[in-house]
């Protein structure tokens, strides 16, 4: 089974990832987690090297080349090899793999890109992108979409010391959160969306699990 | 207009295609030509075009997943080709190149069928959605020598068959004359700028066959 955590920088992820792993050893689960474009037994091919090599070579953390539609292009080929090179090859070997940013990532950047640089409605830009996307089945067993405002994750991140999103960098982000509540609307059948509302980590992780057994997903020693 | 002249760097046809492209520029035709050889790419670009180069073609157990990661690879340096050389030109101008999308789309297609089980249906479908943001040319010129099959690799020929079939470029063959093929190709894209109204119907008037 494959679980996603998506969300802004700064939402909260990570932390929920980590408790995740810890709750699901603890009762006996074959878990790993993966994050973002880190793989499981940190080897990369040749291929997601070159693909890494030009896919990150800009200094800008949101706009990488000059122009949305190159991001896209190489965040699809990324996407396409982690499911390769990680989540078709290690699935069968865990019980569960928690996917630090899945594929609801690539939608929520490149929607917001196309947005602010070609003035591309979300809507159109979802229904390009998820038909291209659709050659490959990558999508998890059960997506959280962390929801909080950009305030909020910003100020989050700096009080962990982490560091955070750039003035510059907060129009984009603001874009993205827009995006992923487009993106968590459309396939309400496959995204839980989980309000942060000032709650704490451990709150949050419980509302998490409580989502799943809602859904018949239950982790005890017994399954 | 955009004159695509597509090839697939078969030699032969590469010369003579090179030769017409030299004979055009110095007829000063107002035809704006960028040959692939001579394309200038700045520092991503040229990240993306060295990444292609070393594309692994060999992974026989990986071959659908790496034709999937390549297409999106060629798109995108083929979007940022058209970036810097088309899209921001004046496309009043007449533009002639020999890298256009429909010679990448019948590439795809055939590297794609041959990797995987898919149908040439769903792929080209597929291909359609990847393809969306890239420009086509007005006319493809094809051309064909007649002592010489269109293309060496019969994969192609099958994609490229397919393609027409499904009329989804604007496709022109041209068979050249065998002694001065270059002048005669030269002859063949300057006419076709001229029929820049209706270019559907007038290049195949035009360039004949």
């Amino acid at each position: 089974m494959i679980i996603s955590f998506e969300g802004i920088p700064g939402v909260g992820k990570s932390t929920l990832v980590r408790n995740f792993n810890s709750h699901l050893k603890s009762v006996g689960q074959n878990v790993t987690s993966i994050r973002e474009l880190d793989l499981i037994d940190g080897t990369r091919s040749p291929l997601m090297d070159l693909v890494m090599d030009v896919f990150t070579c800009s200094k800008d953390r949101y706009f990488r080349q000059f122009d949305p539609f190159i991001d896209t292009y190489f965040a699809q080929a990324v996407r396409y090899l982690i499911c390769q090179e990680t989540l078709d090859r290690y699935s069968p070997g865990y019980d569960v793999i928690l996917e630090d940013r899945g594929v609801d990532t690539y939608y929520s950047y490149a929607l917001a890109g196309l947005k602010i640089a070609h003035n591309y409605s979300f809507d159109y830009s979802l229904s390009l992108l998820s038909s291209i996307n659709n050659i490959i089945d990558n999508v998890a067993d059960h997506t959280f979409r962390l929801r909080d405002t950009v305030e909020n994750c910003v100020n989050r991140s700096i009080s962990r010391g982490e560091s955070s999103v750039l003035q510059k960098d907060i129009g984009f982000v603001t874009e993205v959160n827009n995006a992923y509540d487009f993106i968590a609307n459309t396939y309400k059948y496959r995204i839980i969306t989980v309000n942060i509302n000032g709650n704490d980590a451990n709150a949050v992780f419980n509302l998490c699990l409580q989502e799943l057994a809602e859904r018949g997903v239950c982790f005890n020693r017994d399954n | 207009m955009i004159i695509n002249i597509l090839s697939f760097d078969d030699s032969k046809y590469a010369d003579i295609i090179h030769e017409a492209f030299t004979i055009i520029r110095k007829a000063n035709t107002k035809i704006y030509s960028a040959e692939q050889k001579n394309i200038i790419r700045d520092g991503i670009g040229d990240k993306m075009a060295a990444a292609l180069k070393d594309f692994p073609t060999d992974q026989e157990e990986n071959r659908s997943y790496y034709s999937y990661v390549e297409t999106m690879l060629r798109t995108a340096l083929l979007y940022y080709d058209q970036t810097l050389y088309i899209k921001t030109k004046n496309l009043n101008n007449n533009l002639l190149i020999d890298w256009g999308a429909e010679e990448l789309y019948i590439y795809l297609l055939s590297a794609i069928k041959k990797n995987s089980a898919k149908e040439f249906n769903d792929i080209s479908n597929w291909l359609d959605k990847v393809f969306q943001p890239i420009l086509l040319s007005t006319c493809t010129i094809i051309p064909h020598l007649p002592s010489k099959p269109f293309f060496a690799d019969d994969s192609i020929s099958i994609a490229y068959e397919y393609v027409k079939e499904k009329n989804m470029f604007n496709f022109c063959e041209c068979q050249l004359d065998p002694i001065n093929s270059a002048e005669y190709l030269s002859l063949k894209i300057i006419e076709t700028t001229k029929c820049h109204e209706s270019p559907a119907v007038k290049c195949q008037e035009l360039i004949g066959n």
